[in-house]
């Protein structure tokens, strides 16, 4: 049973999930397994290089339960776009942001 | 008449556009970011110059201008940035040092530093920075070239 407070945490990702993801992910996890799940994925305006060239900042936002197999290097298809895993940033009550970079 | 710091920086742009071009995006003095769609793309900008304070009074003064070309790309998937940009600056520098003089225009061209810089957001992108130092002359009382 989770404490209290945890699991208030839980139920606010799964509410944020539900009604905030914009995009259902497919990914292959360090096992060789394959994984639906929600997310919600940004990709804005991001300058490279102090600004000297444009470019776009990828990044899904999961819950980590649902994705604490992934690893770097990891294949997400997000929109018919597929995404390598690059970063992994776990925020620590339970949502993890994935960074990615363009694979294909 | 344009001022020899503006030709010199036009006769490096003429000669790495020279057919066939370093790259598809030659830029002079860009101060905006480079299109995400452009894989490549070279940037020439004038930095500094010293001027020669012992010239004969009358005589044309000699200077040493200092001026960036910088030599960027974007790394294909699964590519290192650093391989990404290789061929463009082996191009650039080959362009340059092939005609030092940039058509008379100068005295000397010399490659001086190299330096690189590499950053990540959707893709990993690489800059190389190759600084140039041009021996040239200014004609007395002007930057007209003599």
């Amino acid at each position: 049973m989770l404490a209290p407070f945890a699991a208030i945490e839980q139920r606010v990702n799964d509410a944020t999930m539900r009604r905030l993801s914009n995009a259902v992910a497919t990914a292959t996890t360090k096992f060789g397994e394959v994984l639906t799940l929600p997310v919600i994925f940004d990709n804005g305006y991001e300058s490279a290089l102090n600004g000297f060239a444009e470019s776009s900042g990828p990044s899904a936002l999961a819950q980590s339960a649902l994705v604490q197999d992934l690893a770097h290097g990891s294949l997400i298809e997000i929109s018919a776009r597929t995404w390598a895993i690059v970063e992994i940033q776990p925020d620590g009550t339970g949502m993890t942001r994935l960074l990615l970079e363009k694979a294909a | 008449m344009a001022t020899v710091f503006a030709q010199i920086t036009g006769a490096i742009v003429a000669a790495l556009a020279a057919a066939p071009a370093v790259s598809a995006q030659i830029h002079r003095s860009r101060v905006r970011p480079l299109s995400a769609d452009w894989t490549t793309a070279v940037v020439v900008t004038p930095q500094s110059a010293e001027l020669d304070r012992l010239a004969i009074r009358g005589a044309p003064i000699n200077l040493e201008s200092q001026i960036e070309v910088v030599c960027f790309a974007r790394a294909a998937p699964g590519q290192s940035p650093d391989v990404a940009v290789d061929a463009l600056l082996s191009a650039v520098y080959a362009r340059l040092v092939a005609d030092p003089t940039l058509g008379g225009l100068a005295l000397d061209l010399a490659p001086a530093r190299i330096s690189y810089e590499f950053d990540a957001e959707a893709e990993q992108v690489a800059s190389v920075t190759l600084a140039l130092t041009v021996r040239h002359q200014a004609a007395a009382l002007t930057l007209d070239p003599p």
